[in-house]
């Protein structure tokens, strides 16, 4: 239990009494003091035995009327509470909404009193974004009527809520200009044997499975027969996803790692519906983290899903703020360090030694954190790995090697890039539009690679602002060819 | 006829009326040796304190108005009868408020009782600071071995 204020006046009353009992010698002073304090104490106890009351009869129950939403779509969460009261106290009890999920309407606190011992509140909650949430129990807090004493603690259950990404009308996913609603789907082997679809039926030949014959249509064509199926394959799904600080450029709600994570979160629930087996590996600026191995449970499904609601939820703002991390791109720093060669000014000066000790392309790419996930993904990999990447267009000669070594592997490979130009807030439109053309030819370059294809992911809004603010540009370019 | 789940949680609404009776009788036969009739505007002007000042202001006034009509000099079974008639009207007022039941009331008593008794007899063995100091101490020890016992009982630690 928490003392109040009031407690502590009250306290320090007693202790005045019996002090000043003291100081003059009087024994009802300190006796005075005495009878006090005890009241103080039975007050104590009186709270004591209305907060083991509350424990032992209070009944909460937190559920949502409904256990699976789609973001920003507002959803209502029923509280029911109960207890008998036998002391004159009060209850509050107080749903806690998790991080990442909005009480537009502020949830009043639901009070129970000796003359009022039940109550019920429907509110409403919002989620901005996808992912996997938890309501924890609803915090209870019992005071006393005399404002002395407080005591909070949970009981109740909770719940977990999921909010499934909303077919987004913000985001652009297409390679081209051609948008396409789905990059992924029913996956078909293209190979006949035992299954559960049927598919065909072909004459017994020697040495095939006599459990295999369909005997209704032996008996009907009177030779025996076999019935094919359509053989159903797992494919393997390898998912990388970049997170570090140039993925959190944009608006919060428009960041880059806010539209990789529907995307993503897509294909994981996507492959939940195939029981395709899934993992994930998520790239910071270090290291290759939470790595996932590829196993098709449903508590792997769930662990994934959690794992991007968490990359959302996440307080991270910091970001590589105004460098220009293309210049970690060796070839753009060769351009600079030869540059700099003819230049005596003091800035060439400071400069110049930085790109001496350059370490060598290959053994820069090779160390990098993106390489190395995927390195490890195709190691680990099992027959039929589909490779998805998640990243931007920041670290370019990281990702074209990245998507080289899995092609030169036979790894299928789906690349989702997000340009950097759209999350950019204070380039001009002449600028923009440069960039994403820079941006649409590298995309075209990883696209041609054998077995990649390369994705373009971005709100769709900018998009189109940009393509359709862009046409006087054009022109001007156009005539000055 | 009184409703059943009324006297369950609260005590029969006259039963306040004979504890303060109780506490008036009490405060009114220790004070009589001293004040003689002073007692009655003594007794009034604590009633009245108990009767508009919060719990336990109403208790500190009220000891203080009673050493000064009893004096300095008042021997030990008059601080102890004054005080325990002040505390009896403590909790007359606490039922007449409903925040304390009979039984509370009666554990409120016999432990302001049983403390007084014990400082008494002490006061008669060792110095006047020595047993204000341990009772102060036996009486915080006492509040906060009730709140860890709390914490414990109700399983109200939380999770290391």
């Amino acid at each position: 239990m928490q003392a109040t204020r009031r407690y502590w006046e009250m306290a320090a009353l007693a202790g005045f009494l019996a002090t000043f009992g003291v100081a003059i010698d009087s024994s009802v002073f300190l006796l005075g003091g005495v009878a006090a304090a005890a009241w103080l104490l039975a007050a104590q106890y009186r709270f004591y035995v209305g907060v083991r009351d509350v424990r032992s009869s209070l009944d909460v129950t937190l559920s949502p009327l409904r256990t699976q939403v789609g973001a920003e779509e507002p959803f209502s969460v029923r509280l029911t509470a109960s207890a008998s009261l036998s002391t004159p106290c009060s209850v509050t009890i107080t749903p806690d909404s998790p991080v990442g999920i909005d009480d537009p309407d502020g949830w009043p606190a639901v009070s129970l009193t000796p003359d009022s011992d039940s109550a019920t509140h429907v509110g409403t909650f919002r989620a901005p974004i996808a992912g996997e949430f938890s309501f924890d129990a609803p915090d209870v807090r019992v005071e006393d009527d005399f404002g002395l004493f407080t005591e909070s603690f949970t009981q109740g259950g909770g719940f977990d809520i999921r909010v499934e990404p909303r077919a987004s009308d913000k985001l652009f996913v297409g390679k081209g200009g051609m948008e396409i609603s789905a990059g992924f789907g029913e996956h078909e082997s293209g190979q006949r044997g035992p299954g559960v679809g049927a598919a065909d039926l072909r004459e017994y030949m020697p040495g095939d499975d006599i459990s295999r014959i369909d005997w209704k249509a032996t008996a009907r064509l009177n030779k025996p027969h076999i019935r094919e199926h359509d053989v159903e394959t797992t494919r393997e799904v390898g998912l990388i996803v970049d997170e570090r600080s140039s993925m959190w450029d944009g608006p919060a709600g428009r960041r880059k790692i806010d539209f990789v994570r529907e995307v993503a979160l897509a294909f994981a629930n996507s492959a939940a519906t195939m029981s395709d087996p899934l993992g994930l590996y998520t790239v910071s600026e270090d290291d290759v983290q939470s790595v996932r191995a590829s196993q098709a449970a449903d508590v792997q499904y769930a662990t994934i899903r959690s794992l991007f609601s968490a990359v959302g939820g996440s307080a991270m703002t910091t970001r590589s703020g105004g460098d220009d991390s293309r210049l970690s791109v060796p070839e753009r720093a060769n351009d600079l360090r030869t540059s700099l060669d003819g230049d005596s000014s003091v800035y060439a000066r400071t400069l110049r030694p930085y790109f001496q000790t350059m370490h060598p392309y290959v053994e820069k790419v090779e160390s990098s954190p993106f390489f190395t996930a995927t390195r490890r993904v195709i190691a680990d990999r099992s027959e039929n790995l589909w490779l998805v990447f998640f990243t931007d267009d920041t670290h370019r000669e990281e990702l074209l090697e990245s998507a080289k070594f899995a092609s030169n592997r036979g790894v299928q490979l789906l690349v989702f890039v997000a340009p950097t130009t759209f999350f950019e807030s204070e380039s001009t439109p002449e600028q923009s539009y440069d960039a994403y053309l820079d941006f649409e030819s590298f995309r075209k370059r990883l696209d041609r690679l054998t077995n990649v294809s390369a994705m373009e992911l971005s709100p769709k809004d900018k998009r189109e602002t940009l393509l359709r603010g862009s046409q006087p540009v054009r022109n001007r370019q156009g005539g000055n060819r | 006829m009184s409703d059943e789940s009324d006297t369950a949680g609260r005590p029969p609404s006259r039963s306040w009326v004979v504890v303060a009776l109780a506490g008036v009788l009490l405060i009114g036969l220790t004070t009589w040796p001293s004040v003689g009739f002073l007692t009655v505007p003594l007794v009034g002007g604590i009633l009245a304190a108990m009767w508009y000042l919060p719990l336990p202001y109403a208790l500190s006034t009220a000891v203080v108005v009673a050493v000064v009509a009893v004096g300095n000099d008042a021997s030990s079974v008059q601080a102890v009868g004054v005080t325990l008639g002040l505390a009896t009207l403590v909790g007359a007022a606490s039922l007449r408020e409903g925040t304390f039941d009979g039984r509370t009331v009666a554990g409120y008593l016999a432990l302001t009782a049983g403390v007084c008794v014990a400082v008494v007899v002490a006061l008669a063995a060792a110095s006047f600071e020595a047993v204000a100091f341990g009772t102060t101490l036996g009486l915080a020890l006492a509040a906060y071995g009730l709140h860890r016992y709390e914490l414990v009982a109700l399983d109200l630690l939380p999770d290391s």
